[in-house]
Parts: C-alpha cells; sequence; structure tokens
C-alpha cells in the first residue's frame, strides 16, 4: 500500500486550500471528497456512473463538460434533496445522507470536489479584530499575511455596484452609516462585499459583444448565479466565482503533487501508538460510494476538513479519545431574512430603473458591519429559492396585514410578494454569536447510516445572541424604509438555519493554535469547525482558507 | 385562495409527496419506521390527525368540502385558512402527541420542522422549474428534461438561466491587494 505524506479529509473551503499548499511544498496529497467531480473528463456523467477513481493532473478539468453540467436550473442544482449541490452521493436516485435535527431549520451544505463552495456567494470578508484579539488563541496581526495570501489567490475583490447594491448604499447613507473603506473593519459602516469573484469583463457593457460570447470570456458576466452554480469563464481555473473546485483545486493539481479522489466517503481515522509520540493518526478507511468497498489508506499526516458537522462525527465514529470540546459550541450567525417591497415610482429617481432585479449582479454585494453585534448583506437569489425563503418562520404565520409582516407569507400575501419579486431587495441578519457548549453535533444513539452513527445537529441561541440579532433586525429595517421600501416581510427565520456553522471542535480545547488535535498527534483539522467563535458575524469562509494557509505551513515545519 | 390554485394547478404537491419518498434512504427509514406508510403518507395522516382534531372541536371556520381532493382526507376537506389553523394547531403542538403517526409520534422538533418544510417546498416546488420538467417531472433527476418556460418563471417575470446581464455601475472601492492589483493575471 502506497504511503501518501498527507491526506486531506474533504476538498471544500477549507481541504482544497491545505492541499494546494502542502503540494506546492513538495509533499505527496490525497485528498478524499464525498461526492461527485463536475469539470472532470475522467466523470462525464457523474451522477450516473462510477468513472475514474482518481485524477491527478490539470489536463483532466473541462471546462465545456463543467458548462453542461451545472446549468444554473435551481431546482436541478439546489433542491436540497436532489439537486446536484446536496449533501449526498453522486447517484441523485438514491437518497441525500441524513442528519437528525429535531428543530426547525435546514442544513445547507453540499459534497463534491469544491465541497459547500460550490454553492457559497464567495463573500470573504475577514474575522472583526475585535472577536480575535485577545479571544483567540493567536492574534489578529498573525493572522492578516495569510488573510492577504488567500485574498490575492482567490482573488478577492470588492463587488462591483449593480441596483440592488445602489439602493442598499442609499438607504445605508439615508439612515446616517458611513462608507467604511476598510477590511480590518472596527467601526459599524457599509461597504462593498469582499467577494472571491472575478471582476468584470472590460466587454460588459460593449453591446457588440454578445453576452453568451462573454459568459465564455474571463470575468464575472452578473448573470446572478452564484448559489445556483456559476459556469461562466473560459477555462476551469478561470470561473468567474472562485469556490475551491475553480481555485484551489486546479491550483493544487498544477503541482503535480496532489491527488482527489471523490466518491470516496471517510469512516474511519485509523491510529497506532508510537512509543515517543503516543497517539496519533496514520491513516483512514473509506467507503466507495458507488460500489461500497471499504479500503484502508496509510498517510505520515491526516487533515480533516470535512466540515463542522463530519468532523466530530468522523471523530466520534473512529473511537477517538473523548474531549469534551468535541462537537460542541456550534455557532451558526443566528440569521434572520428581511425583503423589502418597492414601488416603481420611488425606484426610478434613486436607480433610474423601474426594477431592482434582485437576480442580477453578485448574489451578496453590500453589506454594513458592526463590530459587537455582526453583520447585514444584501441577497438576490432565483425565484423558487427566494420564495422558499419566505416559508421558514420561527412565528409561523402573520394573520395581520400592515406595512411589515412578521412570519412566514402564504396565500394572497406571497402572491403580492413575489409579484413584485423584481422590485425587492433582501436583507440577510447575521449575528455575533456566542459559543455555547449545549449547541453542537453528537452522534444519534440509535440511527447509522452505511458511514456510521448519523450525527444530532442541536442549536439553541443565548440571550446575548437573541439580543443582539433583533438590534440587527431593526438597523435592517430602518435601511430598508430608509430606501423606500413601502412593506417590509420580517421572516423571523428558526434558529436552526445552519448556513455559517463553526466552532465545534475550536482551538485552543480540541485542537492546539496551529490547529493539530491535542489528542492525537499527527491529526490537523482544516475547516470552519477549528474557529474559536463566530468571527463577530462575518462570513467564515475565509478565516477557514487563512488558517488552513497556516496549518500546511506549520504543519510542514513539524513533520516534514 | 389564488395561489392554493395555481400551486394544485402546477402539481406542486407531486414534487412534495417526490422528495419527502427520496429524502431518507431506505436503511434509515426502516430504523424510523417509515416504510409502511411512507414518509409521504404519515405526513399526511399527521396533517389529517390535526384536521379531524380542528373540526371536532368546533374550531372550523368555513365548512368542509370532501370532494376538494380526489381520496384526501380531512386535511384536505379543510378551506385553506382553516388549513392553516390545522398547521398552527400542529406548530404550536397543541395536540396530544401520542396518537400521531411514526416518525411524528412524541418528536415535537420534528413536527415543527415539518411545518415549515411543508411550506418551503409548496413555495420551492411553485416558483423554480420543477413543473417545467412537464411529463419528466417524476422522474429521477437525470432523466428530467425542461419541456417548456417555467410557469412560476413567468409569475414573476423572472428570466431564467442567463449568460450575463449589463447591469454594471461601477465600483464603490477598489481592493488594495498588497502584491499590486493585476497579481493574480501575472501568475495565472
Amino acid at each position: 500500500m502506497a504511503k501518501e505524506d498527507v491526506i486531506v479529509i474533504g476538498s471544500g473551503g477549507g481541504g482544497a486550500v491545505i492541499a494546494k499548499e502542502l503540494g506546492e511544498m513538495g509533499l505527496k496529497v490525497l485528498v478524499l471528497e464525498a461526492g461527485p467531480w463536475y469539470g472532470n473528463k475522467k466523470w462525464q456523467n457523474p451522477n450516473l456512473q462510477p468513472g475514474a477513481k482518481i485524477s491527478s493532473t490539470f489536463d483532466d478539468l473541462d471546462v465545456s463538460l463543467y458548462k453542461q453540467l451545472v446549468n444554473k436550473y435551481e431546482q436541478n442544482m439546489n433542491d436540497l434533496v436532489s439537486g446536484r449541490f446536496r449533501w449526498g452521493p453522486a447517484d441523485r436516485s438514491r437518497s441525500q445522507w441524513f442528519r437528525n435535527i429535531k428543530q426547525k431549520g435546514m442544513i445547507w451544505q453540499s459534497s463534491g470536489v469544491g465541497g459547500t463552495t460550490q454553492v457559497y456567494t464567495a463573500n470573504c470578508p475577514r474575522a472583526f479584530p475585535m472577536a480575535v484579539d485577545h479571544v483567540w488563541p493567536l492574534s489578529y496581526l498573525e493572522l492578516i499575511p495569510y488573510y492577504e495570501k488567500v485574498e490575492d489567490t482567490l482573488p478577492v475583490n470588492f463587488a462591483p455596484t449593480t441596483a440592488k447594491e445602489e439602493l442598499f448604499y442609499y438607504g445605508a447613507k439615508k439612515a446616517g452609516w458611513h462608507l467604511i473603506p476598510t477590511l480590518d473593519v472596527t467601526v459599524p459602516g457599509f461597504r462593498p462585499q469582499p467577494n472571491a469573484i472575478l471582476p468584470p469583463n472590460n466587454n460588459i457593457l460593449n453591446p457588440h459583444v454578445r453576452l453568451e460570447e462573454l459568459s465564455w470570456m474571463e470575468g464575472c458576466t452578473l448573470a446572478g448565479h452564484c448559489v445556483n452554480g456559476c459556469p461562466h469563464g473560459p477555462s476551469m481555473d478561470k470561473i468567474a466565482k472562485r469556490s475551491t473546485n475553480v481555485s484551489y483545486v486546479p491550483l493544487a493539481l498544477k503541482t503535480s503533487n496532489v491527488t482527489i479522489r471523490p466518491n470516496a466517503f471517510v469512516l474511519k481515522i485509523v491510529t497506532d501508538i508510537d512509543s515517543s509520540e503516543g497517539l496519533r493518526a496514520i491513516g483512514v478507511v473509506i467507503r466507495d460510494t458507488w460500489t461500497g468497498e471499504k479500503e484502508e489508506l496509510q498517510a505520515k499526516v491526516v487533515v480533516m476538513a470535512a466540515g463542522s458537522i463530519e468532523s466530530p462525527r468522523l471523530w466520534m465514529n473512529s473511537g477517538l479519545p473523548h474531549n469534551p470540546w468535541v462537537g460542541k459550541g456550534l455557532v451558526n450567525h443566528y440569521m434572520d431574512w428581511l425583503t423589502g417591497i418597492f414601488a416603481e415610482k420611488e425606484l426610478m429617481p434613486i436607480l433610474g430603473s423601474s426594477d431592482v432585479n434582485p437576480f442580477v449582479g453578485h448574489t451578496c454585494g453590500a453589506r454594513l458591519d458592526y463590530p459587537g453585534l455582526g453583520t447585514l448583506q444584501t441577497v438576490g437569489m432565483s425565484p423558487g429559492l427566494t420564495a422558499s425563503f419566505f416559508g421558514m418562520s420561527e412565528s409561523g404565520y402573520d394573520f395581520l396585514t400592515s406595512s411589515m409582516t412578521k412570519g412566514r407569507l402564504y396565500g394572497d400575501e406571497l402572491k403580492e410578494v413575489m409579484t413584485n419579486y423584481r422590485r425587492t431587495l433582501s436583507v440577510l441578519v447575521s449575528t455575533d454569536d456566542e459559543v455555547d457548549p449545549q449547541n453542537g453535533i453528537t452522534l444519534d444513539p440509535l440511527i447509522s447510516d452505511e458511514h456510521g452513527s448519523v450525527p444530532v445537529v442541536a442549536y439553541k441561541p443565548t440571550k446575548r445572541s437573541k439580543r443582539k440579532r433583533s438590534e440587527l433586525v431593526k438597523i435592517a429595517v430602518d435601511i430598508l424604509y430608509k430606501a423606500g421600501a413601502k412593506k417590509i416581510i420580517w421572516s423571523n427565520w428558526p434558529a436552526g438555519n445552519m448556513i455559517h456553522m463553526e466552532s465545534t471542535m475550536r482551538m485552543g480545547f480540541v485542537v492546539d493554535e496551529n490547529c493539530e488535535s491535542y489528542d492525537v498527534k499527527r491529526l490537523y483539522i482544516a475547516d470552519n469547525s477549528v474557529h474559536y467563535n463566530s468571527l463577530g458575524g462575518p462570513n467564515p469562509t475565509l478565516t477557514t482558507q487563512a488558517l488552513a494557509t497556516r496549518t500546511a505551513e506549520k504543519l510542514f515545519n513539524k513533520y516534514f | 385562495m389564488a395561489q392554493v390554485d395555481e400551486a394544485l394547478d402546477l402539481s406542486v404537491y407531486e414534487y412534495i409527496i417526490w422528495i419527502l419518498d427520496h429524502s431518507i434512504s431506505i436503511p434509515i427509514e426502516m430504523q424510523l419506521q417509515l416504510v409502511h406508510p411512507t414518509f409521504s403518507k404519515s405526513t399526511a395522516q399527521l396533517l389529517d390527525v390535526a384536521a379531524a382534531q380542528l373540526i371536532q372541536t368546533g374550531q372550523v371556520k368555513y365548512p368542509l368540502n370532501v370532494c376538494a381532493f380526489s381520496g384526501g382526507g380531512p386535511f384536505a376537506s379543510l378551506m385553506e385558512s382553516d388549513r392553516l389553523k390545522a398547521i398552527t394547531l400542529l406548530e404550536r403542538l397543541e395536540l396530544n402527541l401520542e396518537n400521531l403517526p411514526s416518525p411524528y409520534q412524541n418528536n415535537p422538533g420534528l413536527i415543527q420542522n415539518m411545518m415549515d418544510v411543508l411550506n418551503q417546498l409548496t413555495m420551492f416546488g411553485h416558483y423554480s422549474e420543477w413543473n417545467a420538467y412537464g411529463s419528466t417531472r417524476l422522474l429521477p433527476p437525470e432523466s428530467r428534461r425542461i419541456e417548456y418556460f417555467p410557469p412560476g418563471w413567468i409569475e414573476v417575470q423572472y428570466p431564467g438561466p442567463a449568460f450575463g446581464y449589463r447591469d454594471f455601475r461601477g465600483y464603490l472601492m477598489a481592493f488594495p491587494h498588497k502584491r499590486g492589483e493585476d497579481s493574480w493575471r501575472k501568475r495565472t
């Protein structure tokens, strides 16, 4: 059995990053991914046939195949049960993988090369310095060079302005907020979203270049399919939205040191006891999701990057030592959702157009940051997803009609809002969420699947998180009214909406400041789960990627 | 009411049944005692238990229509606002959780979650392209083909998947890349 230098479990936000970094350092890396690989010649029909076992060369990437598979249809791509971007095996005629969640909510994660970054909106804000300094086991200053490296590699840029950002900036200014022209946020204010999306091509406004031609050129076309899967660009490594399958994975393959194996679910971390190191990781057991065959693979170092649910689940299903913080302390930015409906005559003088067209431009192009409270972000999505977000509420149906509805939409009111879909602006509230050991991932004592005991996911906000969310809701309502909204829908989302999960394998508790586990040597973690807290509210991916970059360095220096 | 009629016209209930019955793998369904009846059937039974309680306790505002939906139970016979009341009853857990079908029996979190899920699925089924898969809509996903422009998208004037839009209005700020504005381009 060939022994790898490093095995990385998961190819999403963190796994692809650490694989590329280690590959560039000359280590032989095997990345194991549970889901399919879209846009690789070795998997022409990734959802129908097993295809090849591995791919390790950049030449295998095929943008035409990617464009054929990632077809931007929201049910086909985003359905949580049968969509291409779901948490499940490549074969879509089979069910998704089960998680037991005994409360209102949903878990938005995706398997497949690129992981959940396939479906993320590419937002790349840094953590708030105040949420890291004197709180985390490392300082914000120590993170900055790694932030810069990731921002340069993805690359990150500020979102261009389309109508919905313009409307948000207009409302925020009228509400008394100022532009904060910074990456390191210490005071409240609005700013364009730092996004891992290539800037629009210079021909975006050139009527002689057809939009279809533009979609084969470099740069964002403002098509609005960040969540449905962006396939626009001339080659796989130059797709506009920088999911890791188009950013870090191509770079990893270019090192000639990285091999990626999709359709491989890791069941167990294998350990032994070494006379000098004590308990240490020496490999993994995987299960081929097409054939069901199991196999043991060995490595000098193992990196878990399976996400905030699967990393602790794998730890516990592997029977690794009991640590009271494994799976505990889940934060999810205790989110909420507000939508303003605007009248044509109000929009004309602000935008020069009668519609907001939420489906145009970056899905999340503008934000307001408030250290100590959290963040607000504009969101514009395709209609099915938009409508489905009106179906979730902690407060059920609101049977009242006024200029503000709190609760779930139904009947004529839903109809009215959706008829006005093109004149809506939605805002996502993302709270500076507090770590509470009551929240997190445990194993279901009664239910197991082909990969072991299934995870139970539980989250309840603390009083402080609740207070912060309600402050942010007030700010969002004010901005929407100041922008001219004639009516606001306040969804009052359930607490269990898991979109930004973090902190279930906390730094300083489960892993040290270099992200190596305290209990098992040579076992590292490179996903959101190592975050010490919720970063103050900003989206987690960039921080995960910065930490993964740093972890690669630390791991290399210690063991190679 | 119009919404409900249109959701019926678009056969969104078929979408919900398909999703519920394909959401959990058979080995897990067996552990949840969900094979007979299926997840969609036990969910329908859950709604019927709530509707029956509403009817028996005289909380129904409108007359029942037993012919509203062929083969339908008490829930299907309710008018829209009474159905919402039945859902609210379940959401508030104002009924005996002992008498519910598996897997809902004594499972308050799942009941509450399902009330959101049913609403979400109805809306996603209605306003996504699902209906436009037409005669292929109940086939496995890889065999579905779009047969016409989705009615939900016509309703909201969504133009459908796009190659791009020309609504570029400039930048509010330029990103301060430490290694020079175009380092990414140079490297690739």
